[in-house]
């Protein structure tokens, strides 16, 4: 018996490998569809990212305002009223998504800056505090970017595997062991047919 | 009318005294030095070198040179004080109370954070001129232990404000009392002073710039005057005012609450703060009120050399040159250009 990729031409071996290439096929519709999904999450979220140069530069003039605030007020003043705010918590949450790791990030206590007794601080504190969640959100979503690109990345290169190179070699596999089989049926009937004309002689 | 010989004593250390505080061209031509190091070296070539010629020039930073500089500032208060007796000596230690209200106020942020405190964060006020044990206070383990101390001391009435405090989340509350407690005995003993009225005159336009940058603040934020309303009482009391301005300070719109300070006693304050209300920035409000006391203190100080406002004069002073070398210096840290350094 002849063999092609460790398979015998059998028609057990055909039945199998039928099967095995609808499973293939299955999974390459169901890969493409995962790949769509991505794409169009991808679509979604990159305008996003076109506001992270609006949050820079309001972190910016944030952090120009910190300056003033601090040369006022001193850093003993800073210190102290900092000491109002309760410690700060939050959770990173993990999510795995279609096999897509995706982060959040949860804040369980949030500063209570409307806490600080002094006017100026609490000021700087509120705005300070906007613009880093705002920084906050756009990490995640970057992150989600960052994770989904991969993943489209690696999702296409296993459609296209699949597309162009296993499905092609299944079929062709299968081909091949209908060939053989029918090569065998053919020579296995020629055969019985000589012995047949033989033993009628 | 004859002045008493203590009077007099007081009023020449005064003026004693205040040779050693930085002329004001020398506290600009501080700020115009290069960086921070230079500006040690500058500033250490006068009387402070007593103070910064132990500190290691490489490793200095704007946190220690601040807390250097707040000691020299508590020093020389301390020093006037113990120099002086009787209701002088009274009146001095009211005044001392600042730095008290100060570390009081220090203490109260970390305990109610529950962030940890030690006497190393306060300013070194010597404990004879202190009405609250610090060093029991730091100690303690929550803010409604902090209020056991306040209760026997001249700051029992903010004991009142501690359950508004606790569902603020804010010392706000308590501080705003303790202050406004701290004139209240100010003016009690400056008005047994000679110069009564010039000094409670001073004292309360000092109080007044206080609550007027607290309240327009506030009002800046959008955060609701409840705290204020409920002490309006005191407050007025403390300023020597009819509730009704007080009151109108409170209900007052930002564009009309300059009118409402100009209609009253403290007139002055409004030219200043003008500007910062038409912005709605605090900032800038803290920096107009700051210049606008300086402003007058010095002007009332010029004008009467021989008064007791004179020794009032030098304490504001001490305090301001407190500020504006803290200022500084951490401004050269920061490297920020010496015109945009804020010198009051």
């Amino acid at each position: 018996m002849s063999s092609l990729m460790g398979v015998s031409a059998s028609r057990g071996a055909l039945l199998e490998v039928r099967k095995q290439l609808q499973f293939i096929r299955k999974s390459t519709q169901i890969l493409e569809m995962k790949r769509d999904k991505v794409a169009s999450e991808l679509n979604r979220l990159l305008p996003l990212l076109k506001g992270r140069e609006e949050i820079e530069s309001r972190f910016t003039e944030v952090y120009k305002k910190f300056v003033k605030v601090l040369v006022d007020q001193g850093y003993e003043e800073f210190r102290s009223s900092s000491m109002v705010v309760p410690k700060v918590e939050t959770r990173l949450q993990r999510r795995l998504i279609m096999g897509i790791e995706e982060y959040d990030v949860e804040l369980v206590s949030p500063p209570n800056v409307e806490a600080i007794p002094n006017p100026a601080i609490k000021e700087l504190a509120i705005e300070f505090h906007k613009v880093f969640m705002e920084l906050l959100e756009m990490s995640v979503v970057e992150n989600k970017i960052e994770a989904l690109a991969y993943d489209l990345m690696n999702t296409a290169r296993k459609v296209n595997a699949l597309q162009k190179i296993i499905i092609p070699s299944y079929e062709e596999l299968i081909k091949y062991i209908e060939e053989r089989i029918m090569e065998e049926e053919l020579s296995e009937f020629v055969r019985t047919k000589f012995i047949v004309e033989r033993r009628e002689k | 009318m004859l002045k008493s010989s203590s009077y007099i004593y007081l009023v020449s250390r005064a003026h004693g005294l205040a040779t050693h505080l930085l002329k004001p061209d020398e506290i600009e031509s501080l700020a115009k030095t290069s960086d921070l190091k230079a500006f040690l070296e500058n500033v250490s070539k006068g009387d402070y070198v007593r103070w910064l010629g132990g500190l290691d020039k490489e490793s200095v930073d704007a946190k220690s040179l601040s807390r250097v500089f707040a000691s020299v500032y508590v020093d020389r208060l301390v020093h006037l004080t113990r120099i002086t007796s009787g209701r002088f000596r009274a009146f001095l230690t009211e005044y001392l109370g600042r730095v008290e209200v100060e570390n009081l106020k220090r203490v109260l942020r970390a305990k109610m954070g529950g962030k940890p405190i030690s006497l190393e964060d306060l300013l070194p006020l010597p404990r004879e001129f202190e009405t609250i044990n610090f060093s029991d206070v730091v100690n303690v383990k929550s803010l409604d232990d902090v209020s056991f101390h306040l209760a026997p001391s001249p700051y029992r009435e903010a004991v009142d404000a501690f359950p508004l405090a606790k569902s603020m989340g804010s010392t706000y509350p308590i501080e705003l009392l303790v202050e406004n407690i701290y004139f209240t005995n100010t003016l009690e003993a400056a008005a047994k002073l000679p110069s009564a009225k010039s000094i409670s005159e001073v004292i309360r336009n000092e109080y007044a710039a206080s609550l007027v940058y607290n309240v327009l603040a506030m009002k800046f934020l959008g955060s609701p005057m409840t705290v204020f309303e409920k002490y309006t009482g005191m407050i007025s009391k403390g300023l020597g005012v009819s509730p009704e301005f007080v009151n109108d300070l409170l209900r007052s719109r930002e564009d009309t609450v300059v009118g409402v300070i100009r209609g009253s006693r403290f007139s002055w304050l409004a030219p200043y703060i003008e500007e910062a209300v038409e912005k709605g920035s605090v900032v800038e409000l803290y920096r107009a009120v700051k210049r606008g006391f300086a402003e007058y203190f010095r002007s009332i100080g010029r004008k009467k050399p021989l008064d007791m406002v004179y020794v009032l004069w030098y304490l504001y002073s001490a305090e301001y040159e407190y500020i504006n070398l803290s200022t500084i210096a951490t401004a050269k840290e920061l490297g920020i250009d010496p015109s945009e350094i804020p010198i009051f």
